[in-house]
């Protein structure tokens, strides 16, 4: 069976303006939807609620979301009786902790000259925050979701310097892309986002990158495919075209000679809407971490799923891992961790390998 | 027995629409604290009132401010996002379609709120139909502008009664399988560059 009998071939896919919605946008402008004869509309989201809840109410087919979000829908939507699952994951890491200009020159860090030595920034904030004065406003911190990989990067990254995230700061919750103008407006003092909004703000001179999540949490689940159980239930044939055209444009993004051409694509006006400088840096693994300084090498920012790798592999393993870590937010319930599918994701495997046989053979 | 009433708090920026919502939710006996046009404040606002439901637009990307307020601040009083009451994945389906969303605080049963939704939901409905019967009627009322201007034009230069003028304009559209819209508009950019 090498090719599909696809349910529904024309489909309605959601995402939001961040670089790791490449595997989307590349399979739409390179043609994998319809190499397995899929017909896909792309929409462009703001926020992550608003995506959450199209996705749910059925306005879409699918969506690129972060990964705890399927795994802590009980706990967003409590009465919520329709589940999400994911056969995919399309990448890991991306994010990066951003504090404002003011408040890291407030810090009064010295750059070592040579770059020999990686400034602690979490000690000096945390010795910053002990000589606050009382009654002073706290120092507020955003992410994107409640439970999202960004919360959770950001907690593990206040606690590790001695911050309790609950009582010594504020965090609040804003979409991706006003995260650089909340910045500039002094609503809050930092966040942690996925690219390209950290190097967005050091180009503009407004943020300092105090450190990409993947120094933090290596290799952690960042977006999976995600469809509600109803709707793969009603076109599993569908969902295996889409997991298959998403996997090989994954791959292809793999390919670093090929990144060049992604960031092109997605600077584009329908897409990410931002300059090509910006867009390129995280994709081609380099941090510029302060305004007008070199950038530094950061391996491995982006790690898109690849049949040869096991990032793309949604296990249970993995959202246990996950689940574990959100419980130190709100308590979270393991029995979710199986709308990770480790088995959607082999029928995936299988399917491309089969097909890549028969190509072969009657070549 | 009485109940003290559902006290409710709208954010939303189409002064219009949030009066319909207002005046509905009131006349129903809900208890409306405050309404809101923007987000700014919110927090406040839902510190100083504590209001058992906040009604707001799915698009509003203000949103994420009540997400926080669910989930990150516990020990604050929390409107928990609730989204299926009753009728399940239909009740989503359809505040999904009139773009209403709702946070509801942390011990309110359900069914108590749906009908608050529900009345929100009919007003966006109907605020939306509203719109769009005025984008059509504008759209008429276009259409006809430059259908007569075409006739205007075609009759000065061609020295035809309206009647000819018309039948000309309806047989090109019908020849070019087009609208007599399009064809006016063609008629009218290429006549007056004729000039």
């Amino acid at each position: 069976m090498s090719s599909l009998q696809a349910e529904k071939p024309n489909l309605k896919l959601l995402y939001l303006r961040l670089t790791d919605s490449a595997p989307l946008i590349v399979a739409h402008e390179l043609g994998y939807f319809e190499r397995y004869g899929l017909k896909v509309d792309l929409q462009r989201e703001t926020s992550w609620a608003t995506l959450r809840d199209k996705l749910i109410g059925g306005a879409a087919d699918a969506a690129a979301i972060l990964a705890p979000m399927p795994l802590t829908l009980n706990q967003t939507l409590p009465h919520c009786e329709e589940p999400l699952l994911s056969g995919l994951i399309l990448s890991c890491n991306g994010n990066a902790i951003t504090l404002s200009r003011t408040l890291y020159d407030s810090l009064e860090i010295t750059d070592a000259s040579d770059g020999s030595q990686t400034p602690d920034i979490g000690a000096a904030l945390k010795s910053h925050l002990q000589s606050r004065a009382e009654g002073e406003a706290p120092l507020t911190f955003a992410s994107v979701y409640p439970f999202a990989s960004h919360t959770l990067q950001l907690r593990h990254w206040l606690t590790s310097a001695g911050i309790n995230p609950d009582t010594d700061v504020r965090l609040v919750v804003l979409p991706p892309e006003q995260m650089v103008d909340h910045l500039r407006r002094g609503d809050i003092d930092g966040y942690c986002v996925g690219e390209p909004w950290n190097t967005l703000a050091v180009q503009e001179g407004i943020g300092v990158i105090a450190t990409p999540s993947n120094a933090l949490m290596p290799a952690m689940p960042e977006k999976v495919l995600a469809v509600t159980r109803s709707w793969h239930q009603a076109n599993p044939a569908t969902h295996l075209a889409l997991r298959a055209a998403l996997l090989d444009a994954c791959g292809w993004l793999s390919d670093r000679s090929q990144r060049r051409d992604a960031i092109a694509i997605l600077a584009r006006p329908e897409y990410l809407d931002l300059p090509e400088a910006t867009i390129a840096a995280s994709l081609d693994d380099e941090l510029f971490a302060t305004t007008g300084q070199p950038p530094v090498k950061n391996p491995g920012w982006h790690l898109f799923a690849h049949p040869q790798s096991e990032h793309g592999r949604p296990t249970e393993k993995k959202a246990r891992e996950l689940l574990a870590l959100c419980n130190e937010i709100a308590p979270t319930d393991c029995a979710a961790a199986e709308v990770f599918n480790a088995d959607l994701y082999q029928q995936t495997l299988d399917f491309l390998r089969h097909r890549n046989l028969q190509q072969t053979l009657s070549a | 027995m009485t109940t003290k009433p559902i006290s409710i708090l709208l954010v939303d920026d189409q002064p219009e629409r949030a009066a319909m919502v207002a005046g509905q939710l009131t006349a129903a006996g809900y208890n409306l604290l405050a309404q809101l046009s923007s987000a700014e404040g919110l927090l406040f606002q839902v510190e100083k009132h504590r209001p058992d439901i906040v009604l707001i637009d799915i698009e509003s990307p203000d949103r994420d401010i009540l997400e926080s307020l669910s989930v990150i601040n516990q020990h604050k009083p929390t409107p928990v996002a609730m989204f299926s009451a009753r009728g399940g994945a239909e009740f989503i389906t359809s505040a999904v379609e009139a773009g209403v969303s709702a946070y509801m605080a942390e011990g309110l049963s359900a069914d108590r709120v749906a009908p608050a939704i529900e009345i929100a939901m009919a007003q966006f409905r109907s605020y939306q139909q509203l719109r769009q019967s005025l984008e059509r009627t504008q759209q008429q009322l276009d259409e006809r502008k430059v259908i007569e201007r075409a006739k205007g034009l075609l009759m000065a230069r061609k020295n035809i009664s309206e009647q000819a003028a018309h039948q000309t304009l309806r047989t090109l559209a019908m020849n070019s399988n087009s609208t007599m819209r399009n064809v006016a508009e063609q008629i009218v950019t290429h006549l007056q560059s004729a000039v």
